[in-house]
């Protein structure tokens, strides 16, 4: 396995992300199914991917995590943009199509979640998605957010502007 | 992979990928129709490409057919204007296959839904017929003929401006 297992679970686990999983972090973002849900619209090449590597995902304010699930990398879940003094941060998630559907973003999410209220002592975190993102937008609900709002016609996606649906989580919510 | 469509791929340009993009852009004959007068080595090619990276409306793709690379396309975008220049090359032994016609209704789809534009521009040099034929096809409106524009071969060529817009794309 690439990485450190940090954080283990009852069905996956979740692990350091590491400069060999570049080509997986790159298939994941240019994937066509997962770009549907997603607001980058731009090809990503091995460049770009490693800028975005050493850049972000590999910076101090983002918790960026590999869910490994039978000794495969099968998507990512992060807590990013880290706000000590405000203590939020907010929620992400993908999973790789063929393995939507077995629960594994649950468990990733309430793996991430609580290390994120209980070891990174946030306050808030908080999630969006498109509004025609219902499956994204259930799992949220099912992980105790709560909908707190709209960003109306937002971004451009699939030929209109859509609607970005807002969600969050308190700390004494969880 | 970013786009698919059966057999064929569009994805992004990796270093890689530089030496087929020279190879077939060097090619006697294709050279001349595409506007590259002087040669191109492979250190210019990186060059280029590391400085295309820097700018976020430049895109480029690869074009994958059967497995082997087969074409490039770039796609340069105006989003204050609303509008996104497009120009593509196949290989030549692709050339007549209908490739660049499946090509060019998967960028236009990925532009028009992506990408808020309301018009895709495109041009041809007169006499060209492969891509007049596929341009029309696909809808693009001939909307100018710049007299003289290039120079090719010792001669003066007509360059005809083309464009697309949003409306006349298909839902």
């Amino acid at each position: 396995m690439t990485g450190a297992t940090f954080i283990k679970g009852e069905n996956l686990d979740l692990r350091t992300i590491e400069r060999d999983d570049l080509e997986k972090l790159q298939e994941m973002g240019n994937h066509p199914e997962l770009r549907k849900y997603s607001p980058g619209a731009r090809p990503v090449n091995k460049l770009k991917q490693e800028e975005y590597f050493e850049d972000f995902l590999s910076k101090d304010d983002n918790v960026f995590l590999m869910i490994e699930y039978g000794e495969e990398a099968v998507g990512w879940v992060n807590l990013k943009h880290i706000k000590e003094d405000s203590r939020k941060a907010e929620f992400g998630i993908r999973i790789l199509p063929e393995h939507q559907g077995k629960g594994l973003g649950t468990e990733a999410s309430n793996l991430i979640i609580q290390y994120g209220f209980e070891t990174l002592n946030l306050h808030r975190i908080y999630g969006r998605t498109f509004e025609f993102n219902s499956a994204s937008k259930a799992l949220m609900e099912k992980l105790g957010f709560k909908r707190e709002g709209t960003k109306r016609k937002a971004v451009f996606k699939d030929g209109e502007y859509r609607d970005v649906a807002l969600y969050s989580l308190l700390e004494d919510e969880y | 992979m970013f786009i698919e469509d059966g057999d064929l791929i569009l994805r992004p340009v990796e270093k890689e990928d530089l030496k087929f993009i020279r190879d077939t852009r060097m090619t006697p004959g294709v050279r001349e129709e595409m506007g590259f007068r002087k040669p191109a080595n492979l250190e210019q090619m990186k060059e280029g490409f590391r400085e295309a990276m820097e700018d976020e409306d430049h895109i480029e793709l690869l074009v994958v057919y059967e497995d082997s690379r087969a074409g490039h396309l770039s796609i340069d975008l105006d989003l204050e204007n609303g509008n996104a220049d497009y120009g593509m090359f196949l290989h030549t032994d692709l050339h007549g296959e209908g490739l660049g016609t499946r090509v060019t209704e998967l960028i236009l789809d990925y532009v028009f839904s992506e990408f808020p534009v309301n018009r895709v521009d495109a041009s041809y040099r007169k006499g060209n017929t492969a891509s007049r034929k596929m341009q029309r096809k696909l809808g693009f409106q001939e909307e100018a003929r710049e007299r003289d524009f290039i120079h090719l071969r010792g001669e003066y060529h007509d360059l005809v401006r083309t464009s697309i817009l949003r409306s006349e794309w298909k839902e």
